[in-house]
């Protein structure tokens, strides 16, 4: 899969590129003779987008630091995620090649990545029911990637004011960093205590628990509002990662969190982002004076 | 700038596919290496949790059984004495839990350590009512079974291979004589060999520490008991100290290496062949290792366990407990010491047994309380470490750490 998604993404990034290559040589001559509507047909769009995402996290395959000597099937451990739970932002450069109803896509930006789960412990002293302890670890997990899509785009209604389009693409995205916030609450009901309290909150970088690579598809929708010069666009992308990000070799290599029985699943991400992006055309960005919309 | 960055498009074109291509077979080769690395036999860390708030587990010794598992040998607390009860428990070669066996508390007090001879364990462990030592034998699914009681044997403090004969040597405590003694032990229960040695007389009480060692209620002592080339030697009471006695079966005047009380002692060693050990130390809290070092073992040597230098560890505990042994890491022997940091991870330093040169150092555990318990080289060449850590700060449970070799031998230089 990953390699099918490898070579479609060289493919993409062939024809965007052979696509520059045909507009610049047009470019060059500046050339009368196309037609405003050939010009608007086909030419390139650049500008930013931004917005939010949610992120869910899907485990593969389980572990934990702890095996069960009441329960060997030891699923009592398996961490609890809160899925598409907290809210993360994403922004990036964007570049649309155009050619009718069709367009490449070059969208390199950034995007953090927020997952949580939690674990229950509970101990209990089946004499004395008064002795108990009940410890929830939270964790939230925040991780920062450079990423690189490549997205195909179709336009069916291109000449109606607002214009729906949809998307579909691969990206290969790069960690930056990790980041592993903490929670630790308690019910001590052998201290006397009867109800939770934050006992302890821990934060530590994370980024060895990943590896740093990231690839998938991702597939959207969304309209654009043409405004002056520029074109308004508000999408919803759904990006679905295809390889295994934790860092196997280093699984429990960090003290801290496998002390605390915290040790990381096999897991592939899920992501669904809304964003807001703002395109001019690039010729109107060089020649502002020949350029005219319809 | 703009216009001459647009017409410059063939070269972002090439310096874009390079890129990107770059990125992608990075990419590709690091997630192919990431989906090998998933043996899950290689490294892990597991904690043996059990929900139940009154029970207590603290690991004495680990083996390897021949399905690549693990047999680990712990103490368990008991309501019915104040000795501790047996509990010896498998896990499979992730080191997932398999069973566990909470031993009759008929029989309490098991000592170091789970000796293995042939696929057969076997350990030693003492009558709850008698004091009587029992010779007890696992199999390797974890379900121990008493071998035989050694009559008149009682109070057993430490056992070990030995390398000359193949049966077991056992050091005891004689209280009605106020002896140390040391028994060879044939694989059936039978005493092949023994002599002991006076502790000594007056206010000297060591009934009281040996006590509080056995029931986890004070300090824990060094007792060793092993095997020198052709002779044997114990770390334990002997004239009015804990000592190092080097000695042999007959009436040979025994060789001393002398310590103060129980305050400065031996407190792990290793034979390097002659007169060369590997050892550890410590005196009035401070513990020194010492990888090369040499002790006069001749019959009638007194010397005094003072004159041994080495390398003061400073972050270990006062008094800490050290298993040493000899292993193999980036294919050369390397003296391993296994012991208890201050604050509280369980820590291993490696030494080069020919010079006694530093090596390298690991440690395990940070939020939670590690302790050491003990450690084998594995059959892939890596490491198995078995200890305590506290869950939740206070309930005592066995972790089971496993180094691969290639984590050995990056922690080995």
């Amino acid at each position: 899969m990953n390699r099918l998604l490898i070579h479609f993404s060289f493919i993409l990034l062939l024809v965007i590129s052979q696509a520059a290559s045909a507009q610049n040589r047009r470019s060059g001559a500046r050339d009368s003779r196309v037609s405003q509507k050939d010009f608007l047909n086909k030419q390139f769009w650049v500008g930013f987008k931004g917005g939010i995402n949610y992120t869910k996290a899907k485990p593969t395959d389980r572990y934990s630091a702890f095996s069960s000597m009441n329960d060997p099937s030891g699923d009592g451990f398996d961490k609890q995620y809160k899925n598409y739970s907290n809210m993360a932002a994403q922004f990036a450069l964007v570049v649309n090649f155009h050619y009718k109803n069709f367009a490449l896509s070059f969208q390199p930006g950034f995007r953090r990545l927020t997952y949580q789960y939690s674990n229950n412990y509970n101990w209990s002293d089946p004499l004395n029911p008064g002795d108990f302890l009940q410890q929830e670890y939270k964790a939230v997990n925040k991780l920062d990637y450079l990423e690189f899509p490549l997205l195909f785009k179709y336009e069916p209604l291109r000449h109606t004011k607002l214009v729906p389009f949809v998307q579909l693409g691969v990206y290969y995205s790069r960690l930056t960093s990790a980041f592993k916030e903490t929670t630790l609450n308690v019910t001590d009901g052998a201290s006397g205590g009867g109800s939770s309290y934050e006992a302890e909150k821990i934060s530590v970088g994370a980024k060895d628990l990943y590896i740093k690579s990231n690839v998938g598809w991702t597939a959207g929708a969304g309209v654009s509002y043409p405004t002056g010069n520029a074109r308004l666009a508000l999408e919803i992308n759904y990006t679905h990662n295809t390889n295994n990000i934790t860092n196997t070799a280093n699984r429990y290599d960090n003290d801290r969190l496998t002390g605390s029985g915290d040790v990381p699943d096999n897991i592939k991400l899920r992501n669904i982002s809304v964003s807001f992006s703002i395109l001019m055309p690039l010729r109107f960005i060089i020649l502002k004076e020949n350029y005219k919309t319809e | 700038m703009i216009t001459k960055a647009f017409h410059s498009i063939p070269f972002i074109r090439v310096w874009l596919l390079s890129v990107v291509l770059a990125g992608m077979l990075t990419g590709c080769k690091e997630i192919k290496e990431n989906n090998k690395n998933t043996d899950p036999k290689a490294n892990f860390l597991v904690i043996y949790e059990n929900n139940d708030f009154s029970k207590s587990f603290i690991p004495i010794d680990i083996q390897q059984t021949s399905d690549g598992g693990y047999l680990i040998l712990a103490k368990r607390r008991i309501t019915e004495s104040s000795f501790y009860g047996i509990y010896l428990m498998k896990a499979d070669n992730t080191g997932k839990f398999i069973s566990g066996e909470e031993v009759v508390t008929d029989i309490v007090n098991p000592i170091n350590n789970l000796l293995k001879v042939g696929n057969a364990f076997y350990f030693f462990a003492m009558d709850r009512l008698s004091l009587e030592t029992k010779l007890m034998s696992a199999n390797e699914n974890g379900t121990a079974t008493e071998v035989n009681t050694i009559t008149g044997v009682i109070y057993p403090l430490y056992a070990s291979l030995d390398e000359n004969t193949g049966q077991f040597l056992l050091q005891h405590y004689n209280r009605d004589d106020l002896k140390t003694a040391v028994s060879r032990i044939s694989t059936a229960g039978a005493v092949t060999a023994q002599r002991e040695f006076n502790i000594g007389f007056g206010d000297f009480d060591v009934e009281e520490p040996i006590i509080d060692h056995l029931t986890g209620n004070g300090k824990k002592l060094p007792f060793l008991v092993g095997s020198a080339g052709g002779a044997y030697y114990f770390n334990g009471f002997y004239n009015y100290t804990l000592s190092t006695v080097f000695f042999s079966f007959n009436t040979a005047t025994p060789g001393l290496l002398q310590g103060y009380k129980d305050e400065k002692c031996i407190s792990a060693m290793v034979n390097l062949g002659s007169n060369t050990f590997a050892t550890a130390k410590y005196a009035y809290g401070t513990n020194t290792f010492s990888p090369r070092a040499t002790i006069n073992t001749a019959s009638g040597s007194i010397a005094s366990n003072s004159d041994l230098t080495g390398n003061v560890i400073l972050e270990l505990k006062p008094d800490a407990h050290v298993v040493l042994k000899q292993i193999v890491g980036q294919g050369t022997p390397v003296m391993a010491y296994n012991s208890d940091t201050k604050n509280a991870q369980i820590t291993l330093y490696f030494y080069d047994p020919t010079s006694g040169n530093f090596r390298g150092s690991k440690h395990f555990g940070y939020s939670n309380p590690y302790e050491a318990g003990n450690f084998i080289q594995t059959a892939d060449g890596g490491l198995a470490l078995v200890g305590t850590t506290y869950v939740a700060g206070r309930f005592p449970r066995i972790v089971l750490i496993k180094m691969s070799q290639e984590e050995l031998n990056k922690d080995i230089h």
